[in-house]
């Protein structure tokens, strides 16, 4: 183990501040840590000095995003996700990492290319669609919590795919928080 | 009929259905690890209600009261089919009154009140509370 240095740490703390990183973890996902960063979450949102509604839908778009992680990552191979919610001037940003299996990468570009590719009308059509839809079973809410991400952000979902060296991909996603409108 | 109650916990919301005290709520925060584990037991309870309507003691008008802080996409979808449940009571004659609460500037959960509106046709009241 190499000695602390004697900056090394600071500069990591300032570099977080100064990017305005107001809630950051690294690590693996499963739901106990879900939920155990949603229950810290619940309070963080709070103390943001934000108003009611945006504090709620930073909140509503983290629930979304770890529970959409969870469920599209890859567990098998033991690579830590990312969870990042931080502000750029007031405007906020949910931002997420993991590790995905190709099967998983179509499904999610195909998903994720719908809901971008229309407007505010249609992804609450898309919404509405799901959410009537039980001619698979009411646990098929394939894509509900992405379309529901799309919404509350007001806005496009960026997103990117990289090889990563365990043979898989690792998805990146970011929303910015859109108020206006 | 037995009532049906279930205590709250940080993600899962208190429910009281308690035909006799004439309370039908369903309150706090949903989004279970599994949903349809945790619907699932509401729905039997519905569909037992239904079924035994005819020979229950039951009243003319029936209040529903949906008081979610906080629900996630997948509940968002068993809560319409409990919804659509509810609405079955209509059959018999029943004056449903449901109301749906949300805190006054949480807009986003009245859309979803309106949304239930569109989807069921119930008379769903939403009522806004000051925060």
């Amino acid at each position: 183990m190499t000695q602390l240095g004697e900056t090394t740490f600071y500069e990591l703390h300032k570099g977080m501040q100064k990017e305005n990183m107001d809630f950051l973890y690294k690590g693996q996902l499963n739901t106990a840590v879900v939920d155990a960063l949603l229950g810290i979450l619940k309070r963080k949102v709070q103390d943001l000095g934000v108003e009611y509604i945006l504090a709620k839908r930073i909140y509503n778009i983290a629930v979304e995003c770890l529970e959409n992680m969870c469920q599209h990552g890859d567990t098998e191979v033991e690579v830590d996700s990312i969870f990042l919610i931080g502000n750029e001037k007031g405007t906020f940003y949910v931002a997420t990492g993991n590790l995905v299996s190709d099967d998983t990468v179509g499904k999610l570009t195909g998903l994720l290319g719908k809901i971008n590719d229309v407007d505010r009308e249609g992804l609450k059509e898309l919404y509405r669609d799901r959410l009537s839809d039980t001619s698979e079973g009411l646990s098929n809410n394939a894509g509900m919590g992405l379309i529901d991400i799309a919404l509350k952000a007001n806005g496009k979902i960026e997103y990117r795919f990289n090889d990563h060296p365990k043979g898989k991909q690792f998805f990146s996603m970011q929303v910015i928080i859109n108020m206006a409108g | 009929m037995d009532a049906l109650i279930k205590e709250p916990t940080e993600y899962t919301p208190k429910v009281v259905f308690d035909l006799a005290k004439g309370l039908f709520e369903i309150s706090g925060d949903s989004r279970p690890e599994n949903t349809r584990k945790f619907y699932r037991q509401i729905y039997e309870w519905m569909d037992k209600l239904i079924e035994s309507w005819g020979q229950l003691a039951t009243p003319s008008v029936v209040r529903f009261k949906f008081a979610f802080d906080y629900i996630n996409s997948s509940s968002n979808k068993f809560v319409l089919q409990l919804l659509l449940k509810v609405k079955a009571l209509e059959q018999f004659g029943v004056t449903l009154m449901i109301e749906w609460y949300y805190d006054e500037p949480d807009t986003d959960m009245r859309e979803i009140g309106e949304e239930y509106i569109e989807l069921t046709g119930l008379p769903i009241n939403l009522v806004s509370l000051e925060v």
